[in-house]
């Protein structure tokens, strides 16, 4: 829920001091929840990959076109620093979404959206159902990576003892893996019957809201960051 | 097919599209922003067996599980956005003019609609279109990756339908 609260803030925020705030509480935010630095690089490493290379090679490319083109030169709201602040309140978003998901056991997510959307299933959407496959996918997955180890180390020597095969014949190997993998676990359907049926009966009325005394803490932290972000931004309200 | 099998078929069919997902991310790819794409095989055989409904409900479940396990809720607006869209197109391909297009060519037609979802969404998350002129670069490696998932997926739907999987129950 701070995510949230955290992630409309920014958006909401225009000035920088309340941007320069909300970076501040949210880096502290990653350092108290014991998040590690890896973990920021990561979202910082797939941030770079879809966002800021494409970024870039469009920022680029239009500035070659608007300078050295035409003799135009850029907008302001173009001005390499506008940009550097742009691209950093969009990443903070794109942390703070990931520290959401970071935050948020899946199992907590299933069995809540079930609560809420139960009144779904008199319209005819089988939410329940649905919620019981998320439930079952969560499950069946380290049976999937065992079915998948078991074939690749099967297939791995095929790879690595003959460096003279080529391309098609790699692309074929890996074919094959894939193949055996899906049609070893499709061999599982019943076995992956049970267990949905399993969680259907059992494991999805378990929801029940709880607060603790971190998490009360938290939003009064978070309700103080919103009204320092507010008055900075208004300080005529003072 | 029982809604009970249909369910225990589409739980087996994320999970192979989330492990195939992860492994991907293994063979590293030096363009921003390019993917292989390997979980559309997972997409490709659920259009050829499974109904639109299930298919939808295959590609947005394969999404939220990689970006749960991968925690990025941003990667979820892409992924889904790209993967509903491409799903449809490939969907319309396969049913209404499968006498003109092959899984190869189903498989680019879907690599390019998804690489269009992507630099989209793009734009509106950064709010200008500068992004746009990235789009030749994933066109031309979608065209690439497309034709790569596209012959695996071949080679899975041959090997399905030798061993009489799916086809028996569909």
């Amino acid at each position: 829920m701070i995510s949230i609260i955290l992630a409309i803030t920014l958006f909401l925020s225009k000035a920088y001091t309340g941007l320069i705030i909300i970076l501040i509480y949210t880096l502290t935010i990653t350092l108290i929840s014991g998040i590690d630095l890896h973990f920021f690089l990561r979202s910082l490493a797939s941030y770079a990959i879809i966002i800021l290379g494409p970024y870039l090679f469009g920022f680029l490319l239009s500035l070659f076109f608007s300078f050295f083109a035409s003799g135009v030169p850029l907008p302001p709201e173009n001005s390499f620093i506008n940009v550097i602040i742009k691209m950093a309140r969009i990443f903070f978003l794109w942390h703070i979404g990931s520290l959401f998901l970071d935050s948020t056991p899946i199992q907590s997510v299933v069995c809540f959206l079930n609560k809420i959307l139960k009144p779904l299933n008199r319209l005819g959407v089988p939410v329940s159902r649905l919620m019981s496959v998320i439930m079952g996918i969560a499950l069946e997955l380290p049976e999937t990576v065992n079915t998948f180890t078991k074939i690749f180390s099967r297939k791995l020597p095929l790879i690595v003892n003959r460096s003279n095969l080529s391309l098609k014949a790699r692309i074929t190997i890996i074919s094959d893996t894939i193949a055996d993998l899906i049609i070893k676990s499709l061999q599982k359907t019943e076995k992956t019957q049970e267990v949905i049926e399993k969680i259907h009966a059992n494991q999805l009325n378990t929801y029940s809201f709880q607060i603790h005394k971190k998490e009360i803490i938290a939003i009064i932290s978070c309700l103080a960051l919103i009204i320092v972000v507010f008055f900075s931004e208004k300080p005529g309200l003072l | 097919m029982h809604n009970n099998q249909r369910y225990a078929v589409i739980v087996i069919l994320v999970c192979n599209a989330v492990l195939i997902s992860f492994l991907e991310s293994l063979i590293p790819i030096p363009v921003p922003g390019v993917k292989l794409g390997l979980a559309n095989i997972i997409t490709i055989i659920a259009i050829a067996y499974l109904d639109i409904r299930d298919v939808m409900v295959i590609v947005c479940l394969r999404c939220l599980a990689v970006a749960f396990l991968s925690k990025g809720l941003f990667i979820l607006i892409f992924s889904l956005t790209g993967g509903i869209l491409s799903a449809l197109v490939m969907w319309l391909l396969y049913q209404k003019f499968h006498q003109f297009f092959s899984l190869k060519g189903i498989s680019v037609a879907g690599a390019l609609m998804h690489n269009t979802a992507q630099i989209l969404i793009a734009s509106v998350i950064v709010k200008e279109l500068i992004m746009v002129y990235y789009l030749p670069v994933l066109l031309i490696s979608a065209v690439i990756t497309g034709l790569i998932t596209g012959h695996i997926s071949e080679l899975v739907i041959r090997e399905l339908e030798r061993k009489g999987i799916l086809t028996n129950e569909s």
